[in-house]
């Protein structure tokens, strides 16, 4: 079961974005995939959310090929937040919530319900009757969080439900990273599966419950944030000098760059 | 954010498109009394007893032969041309996209026009006689026109939605446009030079597309704009849902379960096929299909479940209205509606330019 990718690779244009890599999603348990701008994360990404197939090896999803699942059907099961998504017409805030709906047909009220609580679990409540055109930047990433919770909301007929998110924090305030950090907690808690592609490397040490770091096309290494967030791992992986000292509160590595 | 509530706008349209059509009927350069349209209503446009008086069978004449077609056809015209406007904008994710703004309409015009110029050789001119001949010539132009439309729109799609043409998952819409302008100027020309080798019948409707005009419809225009609006309509409507993941961008609509190949060759073959048979049988008229859906959006917002069959509605009252007014502004002769709809949506279309220019459509 789970979202497995086996052997992938991914080159595009006679470049290589990806070689031979070996992944797996567990359910209810959280990933975080961290390295350099290039290294390959958001293909690695896209090749787990079906956007492109891989050039070869073979990505399944609870135990069928990726590529062999109807659309519909697998939009029930996984859901993907790339880092960017371009929407310019004027869709009230809970409309474009509603749109995470699209893919079940679970009736009016129900829906309504969902948008309501995915509001409620972005703190966007307020914004709902607003155009979402005329949001900042964090604002309206909070929005499209909330779009692909209510997409996974309940659970699927299909099996185990996989949530993909591409820098879910990156335009959000400390109080909305928190805010989105417990909420992937409590979908992993139902046993989602939870991939998100971060640059904070605290963050993820944070939250995460396997830690991988990819540098140039390669997962370089995989686990525990404790077992990976090692300086010398992180020197070789990111060329800088940090130190790695323990979190006064929780027990978990905490990044500083020197 | 002031929204209408859709019951009340769908009422208005609805009242709005009853009158629209009402009048249409009614004023022209003969104005013809309420009356005689209830008693044609009543004789269902019989053959009139002979003890009638003769002013009332003249009214019924103009009715049945004149004033109802064209009034039908610019109905279906405009319906046909908003409901094409709103697809397509879902399709390019852009406010911008209008049919004639991106050379659809050029394309579809193109094509008709080789059809007009080539058919009397393929055919054998004047082997076949009256309805027949004309019903034939007038499936060929709007096959041609078809072609040409489509052609025109995957043209434009593959050029806007390039992989690094703007940002991700949205089109350019400077490319758009400009493969428009590219792909208008083209038509012009293949235009011009058809028109150099066509005889006086074939100029005559050639000179059709430069603006477009009502004053041709008949029956048979009538048939084939109904049949070919139905088919739009119910391959149309029931995308809402998948043309609203769609402005989201391409992949996003693919998380949330849309086919998209699958919805935007329906989308592409539709519209084109819409737009190709407005040109065969009106021209080319233009901003009904930018002006209609803006005007939707604005009132009840952008979701396709609702836009896609307001825009159908409203579009029909709109040209019903342009046409009566391009009737009566210089009567007894009278303006070609592309002129009238052109005067109307130039400054429409400078606003929305300025108000994309400064962010947010």
């Amino acid at each position: 079961m789970a979202l497995r990718a086996e052997g992938v690779s991914l080159s595009l244009h006679g470049k290589t974005l990806l070689q031979a890599t070996d992944f797996q999603l567990e359910a209810g348990t959280i990933s975080a995939i961290c390295g350099p701008n290039g290294a390959g994360k958001s293909s690695l990404l896209r090749l787990l959310s079906a956007d492109i197939a891989p050039s070869s090896g073979r990505v399944s999803l609870n135990g069928r090929s990726l590529a062999s699942w109807a659309p519909l059907a697998r939009a029930q099961t996984l859901a993907v937040l790339p880092q960017h998504t371009a929407l310019n017409f004027a869709f009230a805030v809970e409309e474009v919530v509603a749109l995470g709906r699209t893919p079940h047909a679970s009736g009016r009220r129900r829906d309504r319900q969902i948008v309501d609580a995915a509001l409620r679990a972005m703190d966007s409540t307020h914004l709902r009757a607003r155009c979402y055109t005329d949001l900042s930047g964090g604002e309206q990433q909070r929005v499209q969080l909330a779009r692909v919770l209510a997409q996974l909301w309940e659970a699927s007929p299909h099996g185990e439900r996989h949530l993909l998110l591409d820098e879910p924090t990156a335009s959000l305030d400390l109080a909305h990273q928190a805010l989105v950090l417990e909420m992937v907690q409590d979908f992993a808690a139902q046993g989602v599966a939870v991939c998100l592609v971060v640059h904070d490397l605290n963050l993820a040490a944070r939250c995460a419950d396997r830690l991988l770091l990819m540098r140039d096309g390669a997962i370089v290494a995989s686990g525990s944030p404790l077992e990976v967030l090692s300086e010398a791992t992180l020197q070789a992986v990111f060329d800088v000098e940090v130190q790695v000292l323990t979190h006064p509160q929780r027990a978990v590595p905490l990044v500083v760059q020197l | 954010m002031s929204r209408c509530p859709r019951p009340i706008f769908f009422s208005l349209v609805f009242t709005g498109l009853a009158l629209a059509m009402l009048s249409g009927v009614l004023l022209g350069p003969v104005a013809i009394p309420l009356t005689a349209l209830l008693e044609a209503v009543a004789t269902s446009f019989a053959a009139t007893p002979a003890s009638v008086d003769p002013e009332l069978q003249r009214q019924l004449l103009i009715l049945s032969a004149i004033r109802l077609p064209r009034m039908l056809l610019a109905a279906l015209v405009g319906a046909c041309l908003a409901l094409c406007g709103a697809a397509m904008q879902g399709l390019f994710r852009n406010p911008l996209a209008d049919p004639t703004l991106i050379g659809v309409s050029a394309g579809a015009s193109l094509g008709a026009s080789l059809v007009i110029v080539l058919a009397p050789a393929l055919l054998g001119s004047g082997a076949m006689g009256g309805v027949l001949a004309a019903t034939l010539s007038l499936s060929l132009m709007v096959v041609g026109a078809f072609v040409g439309g489509c052609l025109a729109v995957l043209l434009v799609y593959r050029l806007a939605t390039a992989p690094g043409v703007g940002a991700p998952g949205s089109t350019s819409i400077a490319t758009m446009l400009l493969a428009g302008i590219a792909i208008s100027a083209l038509a012009g020309a293949g235009n011009s030079l058809l028109s150099f080798y066509a005889d006086n019948e074939m100029l005559r409707r050639i000179s059709l597309w430069q603006m477009g005009r009502l004053d041709g419809a008949d029956w048979p225009r009538v048939g084939l704009a109904t049949a070919v609006l139905s088919l739009l309509l119910v391959g149309l409507l029931g995308q809402g849902r998948a043309l609203n993941a769609l402005l989201l961008g391409e992949s996003q609509a693919r998380y949330l379960g849309i086919e998209v190949e699958h919805l935007k060759r329906r989308v592409i073959l539709l519209t084109a096929l819409g737009v190709g048979v407005t040109v065969a049988v009106a021209g080319s008229i233009v901003f009904v299909g930018l002006v209609v859906p803006h005007m939707v959006r604005l009132v009840i917002g952008p979701d396709h479940r609702f836009l896609l069959p307001a825009s159908t509605l409203l579009g029909a009252a709109l040209l019903v209205v342009a046409d009566v007014l391009s009737r009566l502004v210089v009567a007894p002769a009278e303006l070609p509606v592309g002129v009238v709809t052109a005067l109307l949506g130039v400054p429409f279309f400078f606003s929305l330019l300025v108000r994309q220019r400064n962010g947010g459509v």
